[in-house]
């Protein structure tokens, strides 16, 4: 597609936009214009302004200098009710669906007052609406039964039924698997052919050059130029989001693991939502979990944690897996890294070094008392390994960025002397591209000190850049296995999607719980 | 402030930043503690400011005879905020003291039966029923899951209602035994005994929760139970120790206050239900669990006995002394704790979403841009 020609009205329009939270220039001098049929991603890393530039569009935030324009009329002052009724729908990265209310509820709640249906008509109506989007979600079930995967395509579909002039996707697909990607691209194509404009934020570089038209790069707050998608690379768009080319994004893998000893069997292993699931994992080697989401990968983690409840049989080190509660594998030297850091993993108003040696609270103490000394020392040579990004080992967890608390998370392996199996649940979800290589490193260290890592990742890219060999889950079971030879991003989304598709939409009245 | 944001900002895969840190902002880690420790200091400086009013407008509540009403009464409140800190550390909230008090005073009374001999026993007798009081409350919050408010209010009238019964026989023993109240009379170094137990429990259960692994434990529940259990933890365990310990010390603030009062009324241990909550909550601890400073607490006490005592000495009605207690403790917790931790945090968070670009580059390199249009 060409540059829209000047016929082609303007649905969203940000002129000379800044902004400034305290001494941090979050934009400096931004324009933007999405054009009516056309799919304008933003791209650019953790920090660069993308969420501040959406917020100012939707009417949440207030630009310092610069104007905003929805359907060619002025945004005259923040309000997010202003930029409703101007034309502008939003469908949020984190869920704004009410998890008590069913699909239909939600729907009906989300459509401005004209365009509500008699309310005893709201579930057939909303059943229609669902059906027309192609989603197979049924509108009785409460919204907080679905997948996080199932949330995020009924948010988009909540955002286009107030049939808005143009719409913010803000990293619509972090909980997609391919499947649903493909899904929701097919959605946006549907609406742009109907003259929609699509503003489309997202860090999946290859998913947004398959998508958009147009692309506007952001960095450190300025914008680096809008380009056409078409011709651009995934590697001069790297290099324009921060300022040099990603040579090294993976550590290297040069020992062959093929040979080493089993540390973990799993045999017959079956929970909730996975299994009979028969797998061997080696010393020295980084297993990644492939799968569209909510196949049962994540269960998997964490009934290996002892988190969820499981039957059949895991040994680590030829010893049967204590699985009743965390407390077992953690004797075991099974640690998981969860994916959930802010609920299940830290302890977010403590200081990074509570955080840190939580777990190995008796190697600094003697009788009970904490060595505060020793543990600081010990601490800050970790902290400047893994490249932690905080002013002091005493500030608070909750006040560091997503890839520094990963980072802490990360330290408590690194703490422990017995450590045999990490399991890592999405370790970079929400982690900026400069830390990503840090944790990358980490687990490939910890690999290489004779840890088997099992990594859980819904990007392809990553797990084929990381990992000795990805297996496939779909529906709870290992459907394919790729060893480190055929690894690559293509071979992996082709075994997902090639099991996964018919998988999905199915399963979806069923879900007792959300992925 | 927002230099410390600045500070750890870097080029990411930073190796740069390290340098930057450990170089650039040695004073960085100061500015942090203080930054961290500043949710406990509105009350510090609260209490200072109160001490320079009441020397302005009441100075006799600043004289000798006037300290040796407040630091005794001080101290009770201080030990019972103590216990209702522990539990308010685990996001709970107990409400069982007055029972508590109630029923453990006139154990005091009750056992020892005016003798010096049987003290030692009714002490430990009080303390028991605070242990086993505190040991209920914390199996039906931390094992049954029940809600901690109804839960200890209840428990607590249960208490009450067995004190009211236990001391309507022993109606003909009123007085504690002279040993304890001459005890709590006696004054080394000038002040009351009573004084320094609470000095020496407030620093114990201060050092504890900073130098130890089970007071680091005991936080870390507090903080996030759900993270604590992945991490191995025993949370249950943790809970029912939070509201044991609390309990005896209930039951220690019981002790001290029969000690004072000598005698044991109807309303003994009445006006603690509300008091230690507002201790525990100007001196700036979490409702969210996790964050609170023993020694804060401490302050706060003082403070709020300081106040009263000020007020009753400019003459103030009872009723208006409600009113300005009262509204002293709103006022107290609109400026404190989670309050003041939110905005320090806010100013404090290297922005990721609505915010800024902490995370991003420095803006000193622009390459060139390909292709602009």
């Amino acid at each position: 597609m060409s540059t829209p020609g000047p016929a082609t009205p303007v649905v969203l329009s940000l002129q000379r936009v800044s902004k400034r939270f305290g001494a941090v220039q979050a934009l400096r001098d931004v324009s933007v214009d999405c054009v009516a049929g056309e799919t304008h991603a933003l791209v650019g890393e953790n920090g660069s302004g993308k969420s501040t530039l959406l917020g100012i569009a939707s009417g949440f935030l207030a630009p310092d200098e610069g104007t905003v324009e929805i359907g060619g009329r002025p945004l005259r002052r923040a309000s997010a009710a202003d930029a409703l009724r101007l034309g502008l729908g939003i469908a949020y990265q984190t869920y704004s669906q009410v998890v008590d209310l069913s699909v239909a509820e939600n729907l009906y709640l989300a459509v401005p007052p004209e365009l509500q249906p008699d309310y005893r008509h709201m579930e057939r109506w909303a059943a229609a609406r669902l059906e027309e989007f192609g989603l197979r979600i049924p509108a009785g079930a409460p919204a907080g039964a679905l997948s996080l995967a199932e949330r995020q395509l009924v948010e988009v579909v909540k955002a286009l039924l107030a049939q808005p002039k143009v719409l913010l996707l803000d990293e619509p697909t972090t909980a997609l698997g391919p499947a649903e990607v493909e899904q929701l691209h097919a959605l946006m194509l549907e609406r742009s052919r109907s003259g929609v404009g699509v503003v489309y934020v997202s860090h999946r570089l290859p998913e947004v050059l398959g998508i958009a038209d147009r692309i506007t790069v952001l960095r450190d707050g300025g914008g680096q130029g809008t380009f056409e998608a078409h011709g651009m690379s995934e590697d001069a768009l790297v290099a324009l989001m921060i300022g040099r080319p990603l040579q090294l994004a993976f550590p290297e893998r040069d020992v062959d693991t093929e040979a080493a000893e089993v540390l973990l069997e799993l045999s017959s292993l079956q929970g909730d939502r996975f299994g009979p699931v028969d797998l061997q994992l080696h010393r020295g080697e980084i297993l990644g979990i492939a799968g569209a989401e909510g196949n049962g990968q994540v269960q998997l983690l964490r009934a290996l944690a002892g988190v969820e409840p499981s039957a059949g049989s895991a040994r680590c080190n030829g010893r049967e897996l204590d699985r009743h509660s965390p407390l077992g594998p953690l004797r075991a030297g099974v640690v998981l890294l969860s994916g959930d850091r802010a609920r299940e993993a830290l302890f977010p108003v403590l200081s990074v070094r509570a955080n840190s040696t939580i777990q190995v609270l008796r190697r600094f103490g003697r009788a009970g008392l904490l060595g505060r000394g020793r543990e600081k020392r010990t601490l800050g040579q970790l902290v400047r390994r893994l490249r932690i990004r905080t002013a002091s080992i005493e500030q608070p967890v909750q006040s560091l960025s997503g890839g520094n608390q990963q980072k802490v998370s990360l330290t408590r392996p690194f703490l422990r002397g017995a450590l045999h199996v990490l399991l890592a649940d999405e370790p970079t979800q929400g982690v900026d591209v400069g830390s990503r290589f840090d944790i990358y490193e980490a687990l490939r260290a910890k690999a290489d000190d004779g840890v088997a890592v099992l990594v859980k990742s819904s990007d392809p890219l990553e797990l084929s850049g990381l990992c000795d060999r990805v297996i496939v889950m779909s529906r709870g079971r290992i459907v394919d296995e790729i060893p480190r030879a055929e690894l690559g991003e293509r071979r992996i989304v082709e075994a997902i999607v090639g099991t996964g598709v018919t998988a999905e939409p199915r399963r979806a009245a069923s879900d007792g719980q959300p992925a | 402030m927002r230099l410390l944001g600045r500070r750890s900002v870097s080029a990411p895969g930073g190796t740069g930043s390290v340098a930057a840190l450990a170089g650039g902002s040695r004073l960085a880690p100061v500015v942090t503690a203080a930054l961290v420790g500043s949710r406990f200091l509105p009350i510090w400086i609260a209490t200072a400011l109160l001490i320079a009013i009441a020397a302005v407008v009441a100075p006799e509540t600043l004289q000798g005879t006037s300290w040796g009403f407040v630091l005794p009464y001080m101290t009770i409140l201080a030990v019972a905020a103590l216990g209702q800190m522990l539990v308010i550390m685990h996001a709970g909230i107990d409400l069982s003291i007055p029972g508590v008090m109630f029923l453990g005073g006139n154990l005091v009374v009750g056992v020892a039966a005016g003798s010096d001999d049987q003290l030692a026993l009714a002490v430990l007798a009080c303390l028991g029923l605070g242990a086993v009081v505190g040991l209920a409350n914390g199996v039906l919050v931390g094992v049954l899951r029940l809600n901690p408010l109804i839960v200890t209010l209840a428990v607590g009238q249960v208490v009450l209602a067995l004190g009211l019964s236990y001391s309507r026989g022993i109606a003909n023993e009123s007085n504690v035994p002279q040993a304890l109240s001459s005890w709590a009379g006696d004054k080394p170094l000038g002040v009351s005994w009573v004084f320094w137990v609470g000095v020496l429990l407030t620093a114990f259960v201060a050092l504890a929760l900073r130098y130890t692994a089970a007071g680091r434990r005991f936080q870390a529940v507090g903080a996030n139970p759900r993270a604590a259990w992945m991490a191995g933890i025993r949370v249950r365990t943790h809970v029912v120790f939070a509201y044991a310990a609390a309990g005896t010390l209930y039951a220690v603030a019981a002790v001290l206050l029969a000690g004072v009062r000598i005698s044991i009324d109807p309303s003994f241990g009445a006006a603690y239900l509300l008091a230690p909550i507002a201790a525990v909550v100007i001196a700036g601890a979490s409702l969210a669990g996790g964050l609170a400073s023993a020694t804060s607490t401490w302050v706060a006490a003082l403070a709020l006995t300081l106040l009263t005592q000020m007020l009753r000495i400019l003459g103030l009605s009872t009723a208006m002394q409600f009113v300005v207690f009262g509204a002293a403790i709103v006022a107290g917790m609109l400026v404190s704790g989670d309050r003041v931790a939110a905005v320090l945090g806010r100013l404090l968070r290297p922005p990721e979403h609505p915010g800024a670009p902490a995370e991003a580059p420095p803006p000193e390199h622009h390459p060139v841009d390909p292709g602009k249009l």
